[in-house]
């Protein structure tokens, strides 16, 4: 009787086990999911909405009309230094629409160039003179 | 079926459906952001337009400046004499083609001679630069709104003898502010002139045929309008300013026609001049 009872008892505490043990294992991957769509949904709703290309060369169009109205297109660094430290420059200056660069110019503390770099382009006639502008420009690494 | 598995899938159909909302209102948000950031991509499309034809005024900018203060009747002209005006204008509209394959955009401009600032009140402003001659006078043929003509003049070559106009009691007011390289020769002279009537000031140069003349009052029939003409390049730049009668706003553009041509709009006008 004694024996029956202990095998009963027995048999009840795996069934509880394995209960216990499914549980578990049915929250972990609840939780799993959820911690999964969790951080994909913020990672979509906390994305940066403006394209960062067009904030580059929106900015790269103020930076060549600034140049333009201080005429600074030969000494363009007190201006770079004036832009965000996040974006790198560099001023190309070409006579009229030759292809050969006239002279360049890269910020302070920038690399010579960047492969995702944005490119805007101006024209100048300060004194006469025809001049095509190029500015390149990226965000810092 | 018993109690607690009924429970059970109540509970996960409560938690597949709160999922799903979740899911629903991600992809609505990321939607909507999408489709702002459409927007914002058509809307600096746009942006980029208004830089080129921005930047087309601004090179013109460099020819004659043309500066209109807010709640002010001033009207300022600012007009390089240095530049040799047939030669930029002959080569203008190859430099700005070359610019638009650049830019990947299609670009056409044409100013035709002479250079001329049309404003919304009628008042033009014409540089006939082959000849060295700046008029300004009504283009509706009525008597310009002008209460007051001003020009600054720096020369870079000693004058000989000054003839003053004829100044009366009231009319348009007339000044001349001269600075000379000896500046014992240097004058201010202003007063009122009969706007119907042609009052000239004759600056003779050392040259006997060299002369430059500033004009107020009748020119080509046409009364109140205002002429400056000079037969060599002793002045490097001239800056004319004009007190018109109300101070309303006036818009400006320059006598030359724009056209832009891009994937998603054009522009199509006369080049703004302020």
């Amino acid at each position: 009787m004694q024996a029956a009872a202990a095998g009963f008892r027995g048999a009840t505490m795996t069934t509880n086990f394995r209960k216990g043990f499914v549980f578990s294992l049915d929250a972990v991957f609840a939780l799993m999911i959820g911690f999964f769509l969790v951080v994909l949904i913020a990672n979509t709703i906390l994305k940066e909405p403006v394209a960062p290309p067009i904030q580059m060369q929106r900015q790269g169009m103020d930076v060549l009309t600034v140049l333009e109205n201080l005429n600074r297109f030969y000494s363009p660094s007190s201006v770079f230094a004036e832009t965000s430290d996040s974006y790198c420059t560099r001023l190309e200056v070409y006579n009229g629409t030759s292809a050969t660069m006239d002279a360049s110019f890269v910020k302070a503390g920038c690399p010579a160039a960047n492969s995702d770099e944005s490119v805007v382009w101006r024209t100048s006639t300060a004194g006469g003179r025809f001049k095509t502008v190029k500015l390149a420009i990226w965000v810092k690494k | 079926m018993g109690e607690k598995m009924k429970k059970g899938i109540v509970l996960s159909l409560v938690t597949v459906l709160l999922f799903t909302l979740l899911v629903q209102y991600a992809t609505n948000i990321q939607v909507a952001k999408s489709n702002i950031v459409s927007a914002m991509s058509r809307l600096f499309l746009a942006e980029k337009i208004g830089y080129y034809v921005d930047d087309v005024a601004s090179d013109l900018r460099n020819i004659v400046a043309v500066d209109t203060p807010a709640n002010s009747t001033t009207i300022i002209f600012v007009e390089n004499m240095t530049i040799n005006k047939t030669a930029f204008f002959s080569t203008y509209p190859s430099f700005v083609a070359n610019y638009s394959t650049r830019t990947n955009t299609n670009f056409s401009f044409n100013m035709p001679a002479p250079f001329e600032i049309i404003f919304s009140n009628g008042l033009a402003y014409q540089s006939d630069y082959s000849n060295r001659l700046i008029k300004i006078f009504n283009s509706t043929g009525a008597n310009a709104l002008v209460t007051m003509y001003k020009i600054d003049v720096r020369s870079t070559t000693t004058r000989g003898a000054v003839t003053n106009p004829t100044f009366v009691a009231s009319g348009t007011y007339m000044v001349v502010n001269y600075t000379d390289p000896v500046p014992a020769k240097s004058f201010y002279t202003a007063g009122y002139v009969d706007p119907s009537v042609t009052n000239t000031m004759t600056i003779r140069l050392p040259s006997a045929l060299m002369k430059t003349q500033i004009t107020a009052g009748l020119i080509d029939g046409k009364n109140n309008s205002f002429m400056f003409n000079q037969s060599d390049d002793s002045f490097p730049s001239v800056t004319i300013s004009v007190n018109r009668t109300t101070k309303d706003s006036v818009s400006a553009v320059y006598n030359a026609s724009l056209n832009i041509t891009t994937t998603i709009g054009n522009f199509s006008g006369l080049v703004p001049a302020n």
